[in-house]
């Protein structure tokens, strides 16, 4: 009794630990131009194993892209000419431009994506976000579910496999659509395990169980790729119907 | 000072957005192409190519290809197409009086592609043609053509898909009672996405086709193509199309061999989801070693036309 009771007390306390404010993040890949600017500093340039505080805001140039690590191994990948920072002692996280890849482990207490129209809860989930502000906003889900609320408390739930593609200043969300994580996966620079490594394993897994599913409803039909012509004619039905009689008729 | 500023916020903002795009994007001109993402909380919908609309930061989220559910049912679809062309060369029996002409074309068909069972479909469909010159000599022809066989995606093999059918195709000169031409085969190939991104695709196919019987019987023979094809969706409702098609046929009788090359570009512009119209350029050819070369052909042909799709 004693031992279950030291168990579930030292459950809470690990718990409670993963839970913890987001303080500070290492550095862990730096692409190109990557800079660090501390509140009215200019920002200066930096490299990998540096910390980067709450009241910092990174920034990435052309082609330049950065990990961050968080000590419960929370991942943000970013991507390039964004503008990303994280307030100290919350698990908030403000994108005001660009894109970026998040990772929460299970158990670690999820976090806030806020741009300034739109913000997504994110517990246990590896999401990726792209942010114009006035523009386009897109927000995926690899695995796991976020919940995205606007300025106006509209919801709407994204389950794994799934993407919005809207407005950031729209008022009500777009019905969320299902995209090709696979190919996704394949050619994301975010994901790119020659640049960043690879996520956790428990991620891993977790994505590939989104392929998996979307694989077997590509194999039994129930799922088609969009504006996917099927049936193996490539060229004009028409044209190429004149070219074949003409050559089938010369003689 | 006023328009000096604003001129330099706009290049700095152009230039941030050109900063993320490869130069093959760059080539194909990807830089300010950010589509009109409406805030009425309408639905965005895929491009043409399925794919989620273009945004600055495609390169690192990856390819936006919208995979959608299946409906219980298939539609038939019912295409109807007329267009008027200019040739360089229109066929009149003898190559020798060969000559330019205008042609106006009419298309019809319907298809059907059921689901049948673990991701394999039917593929069902016939069509009518009819073609008409405006030069007396040319061969104005009627061109009639079915079909019916299978096709799977294979998403193992990164989607590419398999397909045979049935095919037979029956030609006639202004009168579709009497036939002249008529020919049975089956065809069997595959097709494939070698490229993607948003707006852009780029897909490629081989294919064979056994023919067992034909009338005349000299013109039965077996064809092997391969064909690629380029889609530019340059809006949302416009697109452009590059393809180009290289098939060899050997013919049963004589030991004739042609080479037939056909290549060009066609513009797409679809009204609504039911209305589109089109202009094209194409240039075709055919290389034989029949006697005396008297099968062979080079063709330029442009026109414009305009279509009509149904489901139902």
């Amino acid at each position: 009794m004693k031992i279950v009771q030291i168990c579930a007390v030292s459950g809470l306390f690990i718990s409670m630990a993963n839970a913890a404010p987001l303080k500070s993040a290492v550095v862990t890949t730096v692409v190109n131009d990557v800079k660090l600017s501390e509140r009215s500093e200019v920002a200066k340039v930096i490299g990998t194993g540096q910390t980067m505080g709450g009241s910092s805001t990174l920034l990435t140039g052309r082609k330049s892209r950065a990990a961050l690590t968080f000590p419960d191994k929370t991942v943000s990948r970013v991507g390039a000419n964004s503008v990303f920072r994280f307030s100290s002692g919350s698990r908030d996280m403000e994108i005001k431009q660009g894109s970026f890849l998040l990772q929460v482990p299970k158990g670690a207490g999820g976090a806030t994506i806020r741009t300034s129209t739109v913000v997504a809860g994110i517990t246990g989930t590896t999401t990726m976000m792209e942010y114009n502000p006035g523009i386009s906003l897109k927000f995926i889900c690899l695995e796991g579910t976020a919940k995205l609320t606007n300025k106006k408390g509209d919801k709407v739930q994204i389950p794994r496999g799934k993407m919005i593609i809207m407005h950031p200043d729209a008022l009500k969300f777009p019905r969320p659509v299902m995209v090709d994580v696979k190919r996704m996966v394949k050619t994301s620079a975010l994901v790119e395990k020659d640049t960043f490594g690879d996520l956790e394993p428990e991620a891993e897994a977790a994505i590939e169980e989104t392929i998996a599913e979307q694989m077997e409803g590509k194999r039994d039909g129930s799922l088609q790729a969009a504006g996917q012509d099927e049936g193996g004619d490539i060229q004009d039905n028409g044209r190429r119907m004149l070219s074949e009689t003409y050559s089938s008729y010369s003689q | 000072m006023h328009r000096k500023i604003i001129t330099i916020t706009l290049l700095g903002t152009l230039c941030s957005q050109a900063d993320i795009l490869t130069s093959t994007q760059r080539f194909f001109g990807m830089g300010g192409q950010i589509p009109p993402y409406t805030d009425d909380g309408e639905e965005v919908v895929p491009t043409a190519l399925g794919q989620a609309p273009y945004s600055p930061a495609d390169s690192d989220l990856g390819e936006q290809s919208i995979l959608v559910p299946r409906g219980e049912s298939e539609p038939i679809i019912f295409d109807f197409n007329t267009s008027i062309s200019r040739t360089d060369n229109a066929p009149t029996g003898n190559p020798a009086t060969d000559t330019d002409s205008w042609i106006s074309t009419s298309s019809m068909s319907l298809t059907w592609r059921p689901h049948l069972v673990y991701g394999w479909f039917a593929d069902l469909g016939l069509s009518q043609d009819l073609i008409r010159y405006d030069r007396a000599n040319a061969l104005d022809f009627e061109n009639f053509n079915l079909r019916a066989g299978v096709f799977k995606s294979l998403p193992d093999l990164d989607d590419t898909v398999l397909f045979a059918r049935y095919e037979y195709q029956r030609l006639t000169f202004t009168s579709l009672s009497t036939g002249q031409y008529n020919a049975q085969r089956i065809r069997a190939g595959l097709l494939k996405t070698l490229w993607a991104m948003p707006g852009h695709e780029l897909t490629g196919g081989l294919s064979g086709a056994y023919e067992w019987s034909a009338h005349p019987t000299f013109l039965m023979r077996n064809e092997y193509a391969a064909d690629l094809a380029y889609h530019y969706s340059i809006t949302s409702s416009l697109c452009a199309v590059a393809s180009a098609r290289i098939a060899r046929s050997n013919f049963d009788e004589f030991g004739r061999d042609d080479w037939t090359f056909g290549s060009g570009v066609e513009l797409i512009w679809q009204i609504n989801p039911d209305f589109r119209a089109t202009t094209s350029v194409y240039y075709d050819r055919n290389d034989t070693d029949s006697f005396g070369n008297f099968n062979e052909y080079k063709s330029w042909t442009t026109g414009v036309g305009v279509g009509l799709q149904w489901s139902f």
